[in-house]
């Protein structure tokens, strides 16, 4: 039943037309595999070596497929193990396949790189219960596509700015010696007792209890000053942005989170999460913990080359602004693997366009995914909108996993 | 350091991470430590930078406060909040980091609450 919930919410959830991954290199490694047991007979296999052979098998056919997943597999310890290549790990560089609904595709990669250097010591002012720090930040992340008319994400950002934070609350007062002598027991009593059994469960109950008393609401308020390249994969088109940014991280936990009772958006996971007994709940409680996370920012923009905006006869500086909300909420289990639904919104508005840029629809640019991902890394995702610079608006899935939803 | 209920720094964070509402109370303690930090709750699949920067670490202070104050660490020698803070946010910002991963790097920079005595 709970199986079938999950699955009825899935396919509710997907939008028509969502093409699941094929598994090429399972499939061909079914045969292999299917021919262990004679194999090891034959050449006196130990277990270990006839499973890695069958992954060599995986990743061997998952190269030659050019699937994402086995390249990264063959790539990773590459990387890991060469001194030269290092700095791809720094980037978190990743093989992609990109996928668009009339049919093309082809591979690409992504790349994020971030560095922060404080500037200042944190400082905690006991009267506020709130924690401040200064700092630094230097990043670059995009997507490049073999072509990039495929590429759904065609927009690479260049950035260093001035950041600080101040986090107010989370937890409302110190513990005693004697609260720090008790949660380490009862910790001991839950992780030293056998798993599932009625001691674990209700030495984590009390854990809960005691510590929901010291828990409080957290906020985590991030704010920035940057100058940045913003470019299409081509640097075809390219402009300087200039501005500033606040972000915004509220969380509460345990099951007396006020902050969880205003989480209107994962009241429809928390009815799911009661049907489907997730966390071993039987009462309907949205959480504090998942509440979303909030950017904005406003920046005066320096196109370089824009030549969708030069065709209007705009070519000068305008201002704009740009939000993102991000949520993630488990909804269940399958299979023992966890289920989340994941939802991003970002959206970019110019300050006062003129008449051509409306009606020209350059005032606005929009762009949103939600995804169903699961603890194993299976997921599936649906993308719609454009960025700045990828004036082609449409829908495109991103494939970079399997989907093996039984 | 290997993930082991004989540390505390794995007892301490897993505990942590099912008071945080990042784990259920099922959660295995050995299948645990292998836990990927993409498969946690808070961390943002889909979302863009910032909001991956802004995640991490405001988590990363969550965790810094719940192991102080609630908990009793206190910072090994020569690291203090901000060096404690920055080295969680780098384990929490890389997706295929493990749970084991994220307590080894705690255990660096805390003295747990009578570590060594369990």
């Amino acid at each position: 039943m709970k199986r079938l919930l999950i699955a009825s919410f899935i396919v509710a959830t997907s939008y028509s037309g969502v093409v699941f991954s094929s598994d090429y290199a399972v499939d061909k490694c079914k045969d292999f595999k299917s021919k262990l047991g004679y194999a090891t007979h034959v050449i006196d296999l130990k277990e270990n070596d006839v499973k890695k052979l069958g992954e060599y098998c995986e990743i061997y056919f998952g190269i030659k497929n050019k699937e994402p997943e086995y390249i990264n597999k063959a790539l990773n310890p590459i990387i890991e193990r060469s001194n030269g290549l290092s700095f791809l790990k720094d980037i978190n560089f990743e093989v992609k396949s990109f996928d668009s609904v009339s049919g093309d595709s082809g591979l690409g990669f992504s790349y994020d790189y971030n560095k922060t250097n404080s500037l200042t010591d944190y400082k905690y002012d006991a009267n506020s219960n709130a924690t401040t720090g200064l700092a630094w930040n230097f990043s670059a992340k995009g997507n490049v596509s073999s072509e990039s008319d495929i590429n759904p994400k065609d927009f690479l950002d260049t950035r260093l700015s001035l950041t600080g934070f101040r986090d107010y609350g989370g937890v409302s007062e110190a513990a005693s010696k004697s609260v720090f002598n008790t949660l380490n027991d009862l910790e001991d009593q839950a992780w030293n007792s056998d798993e599932g059994s009625n001691e674990k469960a209700n030495a984590l109950k009390k854990i809960k209890e005691l510590s929901g008393s010291f828990l409080s609401t957290q906020t985590y308020l991030h704010y920035d000053l940057n100058a940045g390249l913003e470019s299409n994969q081509n640097f075809t088109e390219k402009q300087w942005s200039y501005g500033a940014k606040l972000a915004l991280d509220i969380k509460g936990y345990g099951n007396e989170s006020s902050i969880g009772k205003w989480n209107v958006f994962d009241y429809p996971f928390a009815l799911i999460r009661r049907l489907t007994g997730y966390g071993g709940g039987d009462s309907f409680r949205p959480l504090g913990s998942t509440f979303p996370t909030f950017v904005i920012g406003l920046d005066q923009v320096d196109p370089v080359n824009n030549t969708a905006r030069e065709a209007l006869g705009e070519e000068g500086k305008f201002g704009r602004t740009k939000a993102e909300v991000y949520f993630r909420t488990p909804i269940g289990y399958v299979n023992g693997e966890e289920l989340f639904v994941n939802y991003d919104y970002r959206i970019w508005r110019e300050v006062s366009p003129s008449a051509a840029i409306e009606s020209s629809c350059m005032d606005e640019f929009l762009y949103r995914t939600l995804s169903i991902t699961s603890s194993n890394g299976v997921f599936v995702s649906y993308s719609k909108g454009k960025l700045p610079f990828d004036l082609s608006s449409g829908a495109v899935y991103e494939l970079g996993w399997k989907f093996h939803f039984d | 350091m290997k993930w082991s209920r004989n540390n505390r720094a794995c007892k301490t964070m897993l505990t942590t991470l099912v008071v945080l509402e990042e784990l259920t109370e099922s959660q295995d303690f050995v299948l645990a430590g292998e836990k990927k930090i993409g498969d946690l709750p808070f961390f943002p699949v889909d979302g863009g930078a910032d909001i991956l920067d802004v995640k991490a670490n405001s988590f990363a202070m969550q965790l810094d406060k719940v192991f102080r104050l609630m908990r009793g660490a206190v910072y090994e020698a020569g690291i203090n909040q901000q060096k404690a803070v920055s080295s969680l946010v780098e384990v929490l910002k890389d997706k295929d980091k493990t749970i084991a991963d994220l307590s080894d790097i705690a255990d660096d920079s805390y003295l747990f609450y009578k570590e060594g005595d369990s």
